[in-house]
């Protein structure tokens, strides 16, 4: 089976003046399809400007990336677009919920610019509600929530779509101990049902659910170890 | 032919769909099936059968929303959709919705009626020679408009040949006495010749009418939503569609009210006048025409710096 993601050499820098200065460095990389992986590393490492990248957020950089064989770095933004709509969720570490809608309305958001008739969006978001516990807020607005409750719809926004690649950074970080726990064991399920996850964190207990953790520091990637093996370094 | 006919069954499909999903997730979960039995016989283990099956065949739903992709008619669909939504922001902003509204009812049914009047009244518009040769003259820096220098204007001044001539101004604020009660007034400092490039008469006219530099720019305070959508999916045709209809809501509902508004004062105003009728029926239709062609026009440039908006810099900089 061909990867899900090949990445070649992907390099993204910043012009500070005179001085170029790197976020990433020759970024070489495969993900097969229903993996489970984790980047970890220290802050400012790369981590979060990575899963961006792989999520088509960020289209400033250089190399080669595939995604389902598709040269992403070839692709228009419309077809990118399409791409990641499709075949990505994206949970983010500070939410990103829209104020003015309600949790209901904020989960059917990437459903309604798919063609999902509403029937079945309306038993999406029905089932994402309840699955994530959340039934009894589904009408209040984001600012009605407490942190921990945002990011429990952030990742049910994510996952409501059921897609291939689920892309998380932080996804625990503004959880508590129990919840967070909870949203892993969800992953896991995702995962053991086919859909690749890749998440960035700091903690080791949720790089333990994955199958692989992969190590960045100052923009390269350092080592990687499977949840089974040692850690090896990279060449 | 090809064509056509993919429409008219795109269209048909529209009306069914229900029973094309029923049909759609049959048959999938028999591709499923036959994918755990070969998965089954190729000698893996009932774990596994089904988790690879699933992989194999690229997820349940989104083969079914591929599908979905081809045989109705999306674009169709999320237009009402946005329309929708739309709709429900406006009523669940209800003081913003009955500002907005009322502020382009007031604004159009008072200018309207005005128009009409003076227009009757003074038998002639207001003259302004050659429109079509007053433009504005900017610099740029790093592709933005930018001031331009008083002594980049002089040089310009000077060497422009394209120009029959230039003018420049600023704003400011100034203190305007008489009687001995000094008020602040906004005035324009300008070059010699202002009044006369532009053929103005000092005692009349105006710039813009409101509405024309305010409805549509709400983007600008909604660009980290704008970012999120585009990151949750949206296309630059959808974010386009939705600022658009947003605005377009706003300026027709005003239209609307505007027209009734225009009605009641024009009758009113009858009243008082003598030899000349308040309600022209060509300013009407004029205004009926330019007003929403003019209000697209002001949505659409806003609508179109919004779809340009980049996810990653709205998410960052929220």
């Amino acid at each position: 089976m061909p990867p899900l993601i090949q990445l070649r050499n992907i390099e993204k820098s910043f012009q500070a003046g005179a001085q170029k200065f790197y976020v990433l460095r020759r970024i070489t990389l495969d993900i097969q399809p229903g993996e489970f992986v984790t980047f970890m590393g220290p802050s400012g490492a790369g981590k979060s400007t990575l899963l961006t990248i792989l999520g088509m957020l960020d289209s400033a950089w250089s190399g080669e990336y595939f995604f389902l064989e598709q040269p992403v770095h070839k692709l228009t933004t419309k077809q990118r677009n399409e791409l990641h709509k499709y075949n990505s969720g994206f949970v983010f570490q500070s939410y990103h919920l829209i104020d003015d809608l309600t949790v209901y309305e904020n989960l059917e958001i990437p459903l309604s610019y798919k063609n999902i008739p509403q029937k079945e969006r309306a038993s999406l978001v029905c089932d994402a509600l309840d699955r994530f516990n959340i039934v009894g807020k589904k009408d209040l607005f984001p600012n009605q929530l407490s942190g921990g409750q945002q990011q429990l719809v952030g990742i049910a926004r994510a996952v409501i779509q059921n897609p291939k690649l689920i892309l998380a950074d932080e996804p625990t970080g503004n959880l508590h101990s129990a919840q967070g726990e909870e949203v892993m064991q969800l992953f896991k399920k995702l995962n053991d049902a086919g859909t690749t996850i890749i998440q960035v964190t700091h903690s080791e207990k949720n790089a333990a659910y994955g199958n692989r953790i992969i190590q960045l520091a100052d923009g390269w990637l350092t080592c990687e170890k499977s949840a089974a093996a040692q850690s090896e370094p990279l060449r | 032919m090809k064509l056509l006919r993919s429409a008219g069954l795109r269209w048909c499909n529209l009306f069914q769909k229900a029973q094309l999903d029923c049909e759609l997730q049959d048959e999938l979960m028999s591709h499923l099936e036959l994918h755990i039995e070969d998965n089954l016989r190729a000698g893996m283990n009932p774990e596994e059968a089904p988790r690879n099956a699933l992989v194999k065949l690229g997820g349940i739903e989104q083969t079914k929303e591929s599908v979905r992709d081809h045989r109705g008619a999306p674009t169709l669909e999320s237009f009402l959709r946005q329309l929708r939504f739309a709709l429900r922001l406006l009523r669940r902003n209800p003081a913003f919705t009955s500002a907005a509204v009322l502020t382009l009812a007031l604004g159009i049914g008072a200018n309207t009626a005005i128009f009409t009047v003076v227009y009757a009244a003074l038998l002639a518009p207001l003259p302004y020679p050659n429109p079509d040769q007053v433009v504005m003259v900017w610099s740029k820096i790093n592709g933005h408009d930018n001031s331009v220098s008083p002594n980049d204007f002089l040089d310009w001044k000077r060497q422009s040949s394209a120009f029959q001539d230039l003018i420049a101004m600023s704003s400011g604020r100034f203190s305007l006495s008489s009687s001995g009660h000094p008020e602040v007034i906004q005035a324009r400092i300008t070059s010699p010749g202002f009044f006369s490039v532009q053929g103005i008469p000092l005692f009349l006219g105006r710039d813009f009418l409101p509405e024309e530099g305010t409805v549509g720019n709400e983007h600008a305070q909604r660009t980290h939503e704008i970012g999120l959508r585009m990151a949750l999916g949206a296309g630059q045709r959808q974010v386009l569609l939705l600022v658009l209809q947003q605005g377009m809501l706003l300026a027709s509902a005003g239209l609307v009210l505007g027209f009734g508004g225009t009605y009641f004062v024009g009758h009113t105003m009858n009243s008082i006048l003598y030899g000349i009728t308040a309600i022209d029926p060509l300013a009407i239709c004029l205004v009926a025409v330019v007003l929403p062609v003019a209000a697209f026009l002001a949505c659409y440039i806003p609508a179109r710096r919004a779809a340009r908006v980049d996810p990653m810099v709205a998410l960052r900089y929220e």
